[in-house]
C-alpha cells in the first residue's frame, strides 16, 4: 500500500501525465453528459444549415447533413473510446493468462505459446485487424475483437517477461515449497506483482486501439455511418475538405489529443512505479 | 557468423508455417457456410455453391485443404480474384513496387530527419531542442495518419497548390512528376518513422554520450561533432536497428491508410479493396505477401544487428 501511495505522489508530480489525466477526465465527463451539454441530436439532419462554419449556435460548425459537429464529437467519444476500451479488455483477458502460463511453466509450453505469439506479431497490425474483421463480418464488436486479437501479443510478451524474473524470487519459491498449487502461486504471488506494468500497457493500448479503430472506421471497415464515430466522421468530412476543413480537423484533433493523453498517462504511471526507467531522464 | 545465420534461418521455418496456417485460417473464421459467405447470399444457388466448393476445395478435410493450398503457394500460385478473375500473383506484381517505393522513401525520410533531430536533442538534454524533439516524437506516435495526410493535402495541395493532392505517376513515365506525387504520401507515412527513430536514438545516444569511451575521446581533444559522429552514433544506433522490424511493420500497416488517401494503387490498397469486396483469395495473397515482406525485413535487421554487435552473433 505504501508503495502505491508513493507511486501516486510521484505521478502527481509529472505535469504532462497530470495534463493527460485532466484531459481524459473532461472528455469522459463530456461524453457521458452529452445529452445535457448539447441541445442537438447527433443524428438529426438539418439540411438548411449544412456545412456552416463555427458560430455561437454551432461552436464547431455543422457537417454536410447539417448535424452539429461538437455534438457528434461528444457522442462519438462514447463509441470510439468505448470500442477502444473493449478491444484492450479483450487483449488483456487473452494476453495476461498466456503470459502468466508461458512464463511460469516455461519449457515446451512456453516455446509453443511464444511461437504463436511471434507469428501473430509478424503481421502488420492494421492489416491483420482488417483481415480478421473481414472474415468475422461487419459490426463494431467484430472489429474490436480483431483489434483485441492484434494487441494480445503485447500483453502476453510483457507478462511473460515479468513472470520469468519473478518465478525465481524467494517469495515465490517459498510459496511453492509450502505446497501451494500452481494456480494459487500465480494468482496470489505472481499476478499482484505484474499489475503495474499491465496498467501501463492498458493505457498505451487504449491509444493504439483508438488509432486502429478510427483508422478502420475511416477506411469503411469499422463503425458504419450514421453512428457518430471520430474515424467515420473524418472519412466523411474528407470529401468536403475544400469547403469545410473543420469536418476533418475537429474529430482528427480529438483523436490526436486523446491518443496523446493516454500515452502521457501510460508514461506517467510507468515512471511513477519505476523511476529508473523514466523516459525523461 | 555462419552459425548465427543458420540459427536465425532455421527459426524462420516454424514461423513461416504458423504464419501461412494463420493466413489460410482466415477463411475458417467466416461465419456459417464459407461457400455462401464467399459468393454472397444473393447469388447462392446450389450449382454456384457446389462450383465454389469444388474450386476452393472446401469439401476436403482441413489438413488436406491447407497442404494443397500451401503446395500451390510454394509454386507461386495464389489463385485468382473472386470478383475479377485476375490471378492474385499478377495483381501483387503490379502493385508491390508502388508500396515498396513508398515504404523506402518514408524510411529514408524517417532516418534523414530523425537522426539529426535525435543528435541535437541528446547533445543538450533538457534544452529547447530536446523539448521540441520529444514533443515532435510524442506527436508522431499519437497522430492518426489519415488526419495528418488530410491536413497536408489541405494546406500544401488545396491552399498553396505546391503539390498534387492525389494520384500516382510511374517514374518510368516522368521522374519529376512521380517525385511530386510521392512527396505528400512520404511525409504522411514517414511522420511515425521520424517519431520512432527520434525516440529510440535520443534515449540510446543520451546513454552513449555519458559513457567512458566517449569521455576519453573528448579528453583527447576531439571536436564534439567528431565525437558524436565517430564514437557515439554507431553503438547508439544498435537499439534503433533492433526495433527496425517493428518500425517497418507499423509502416506497412500505415500504407493501407496512406495509399487510400492519396489514391495510390499499391499493395496496401489491394489489401483494403479485397477486404471491402470480401475477395478472400486476393486477401489471403495480399496479406501473405505483406507479412512475408515484414518477416524478411525482420530477418535482415537481425542479421545487421549481428554484424554491428559481435556479442549477438557469438552469444
Amino acid at each position: 500500500m505504501g508503495e502505491t501511495r508513493l507511486a501516486l505522489r510521484r505521478f502527481a508530480r509529472r505535469r504532462m501525465a497530470l495534463a493527460g489525466t485532466l484531459f481524459l477526465a473532461l472528455l469522459i465527463l463530456g461524453a457521458l453528459a452529452a445529452p445535457i451539454v448539447s441541445p442537438y441530436d447527433p443524428l438529426r439532419q438539418d439540411l438548411a444549415r449544412m456545412l456552416t462554419g463555427p458560430s455561437p449556435a454551432h461552436l464547431l460548425g455543422t457537417d454536410d447533413l447539417g448535424r452539429d459537429v461538437l455534438t457528434r464529437l461528444l457522442y462519438g467519444a462514447r463509441l470510439s473510446l468505448g470500442a477502444a476500451c473493449l478491444a484492450v479488455a479483450i487483449a488483456t483477458v487473452a494476453g495476461v493468462p498466456i503470459g502468466l502460463v508461458a512464463g511460469y511453466l516455461g519449457g515446451r509450453i512456453d516455446d509453443a505459446l511464444m511461437r504463436v505469439i511471434d507469428a501473430l506479431q509478424a503481421f502488420p497490425a492494421l492489416i491483420l485487424a482488417m483481415a480478421i474483421a473481414a472474415a468475422l463480418g461487419p459490426g463494431l464488436f467484430n472489429v474490436m475483437v480483431a483489434v483485441g486479437i492484434v494487441y494480445t501479443p503485447r500483453f502476453a510478451r510483457l507478462v511473460r517477461g515479468q513472470v520469468l524474473a519473478l518465478r525465481e524470487e524467494p517469495f515465490v519459491e517459498s510459496a511453492r515449497a509450502a505446497g501451494a498449487t500452481h494456480a494459487r502461486v500465480l494468482a496470489r504471488h505472481v499476478l499482484p506483482n505484474v499489475v503495474a506494468p499491465i496498467v501501463v500497457q492498458v493505457s498505451i493500448g487504449v491509444a493504439f486501439a483508438l488509432l486502429a479503430e478510427t483508422a478502420l472506421s475511416f477506411l469503411g471497415v469499422g463503425i458504419k455511418p450514421p453512428e457518430p464515430s471520430w474515424g467515420t466522421d473524418v472519412g466523411r468530412g474528407y470529401r468536403f475538405m475544400r469547403l469545410a476543413p473543420w469536418l476533418v480537423f475537429m474529430p482528427g484533433t480529438a483523436i490526436l489529443l486523446t491518443a496523446l493523453a493516454f500515452n502521457l498517462v501510460g508514461d506517467g504511471i510507468r515512471d511513477a512505479f519505476d523511476p529508473r526507467q523514466s523516459r525523461e531522464g | 557468423m555462419g552459425r548465427f545465420l543458420r540459427r536465425r534461418l532455421l527459426a524462420v521455418v516454424p514461423l513461416l508455417l504458423l504464419v501461412t496456417s494463420m493466413v489460410f485460417s482466415l477463411i475458417l473464421l467466416l461465419p456459417g457456410d464459407p461457400a455462401v459467405a464467399l459468393i454472397g447470399m444473393e447469388d447462392a444457388s446450389e450449382e454456384k455453391l457446389a462450383a465454389i466448393r469444388e474450386r476452393m476445395g472446401l469439401n476436403r478435410p482441413l489438413v488436406v485443404q491447407y497442404a494443397s493450398w500451401l503446395g500451390r503457394v510454394a509454386r507461386g500460385n495464389l489463385g485468382a480474384s473472386l470478383r475479377t478473375g485476375q490471378p492474385v500473383t499478377e495483381a501483387i506484381r503490379e502493385r508491390a513496387p508502388i508500396t515498396l517505393g513508398l515504404a523506402l522513401a518514408a524510411t529514408a525520410f524517417g532516418l534523414v530527419v530523425g537522426v539529426p533531430l535525435a543528435v541535437l536533442a541528446a547533445r543538450r538534454r533538457g534544452g529547447l531542442m530536446d523539448a521540441a524533439a520529444s514533443g515532435l516524437a510524442a506527436f508522431g506516435v499519437a497522430v492518426p495518419n489519415f488526419w495528418l495526410g488530410s491536413m497536408l493535402v489541405l494546406v500544401l495541395a488545396l491552399h498553396l497548390r505546391w503539390l498534387p493532392a492525389t494520384g500516382y505517376v510511374s517514374p518510368f513515365d516522368s521522374a519529376g512528376d512521380a517525385l511530386r506525387h510521392l512527396l505528400l504520401p512520404t511525409l504522411t507515412l514517414g511522420a511515425s518513422a521520424v517519431a520512432e527513430v527520434t525516440r529510440q536514438l535520443r534515449s540510446s545516444l543520451g546513454e552513449t554520450l555519458a559513457a567512458d569511451f566517449v569521455k576519453t575521446a573528448r579528453a583527447k581533444g576531439l571536436a564534439e561533432g567528431r565525437v558524436v559522429a565517430k564514437h557515439a552514433l554507431r553503438p547508439a544506433l544498435i537499439p534503433v536497428v533492433t526495433v527496425a522490424g517493428l518500425t517497418v511493420s507499423r509502416l506497412v500497416s500505415n500504407t493501407v491508410v496512406v495509399e487510400s488517401i492519396f489514391a495510390l494503387p499499391g499493395l496496401g490498397r489491394l489489401n483494403l479493396e479485397s477486404v471491402l469486396n470480401r475477395d478472400f483469395p486476393m486477401l489471403q495473397g495480399a496479406v501473405l505477401v505483406t507479412v512475408l515482406a515484414v518477416i524478411v525485413v525482420n530477418l535482415l535487421s537481425d542479421l545487421l544487428y549481428g554484424l554491428i554487435d559481435p556479442r549477438i552473433r557469438y552469444g
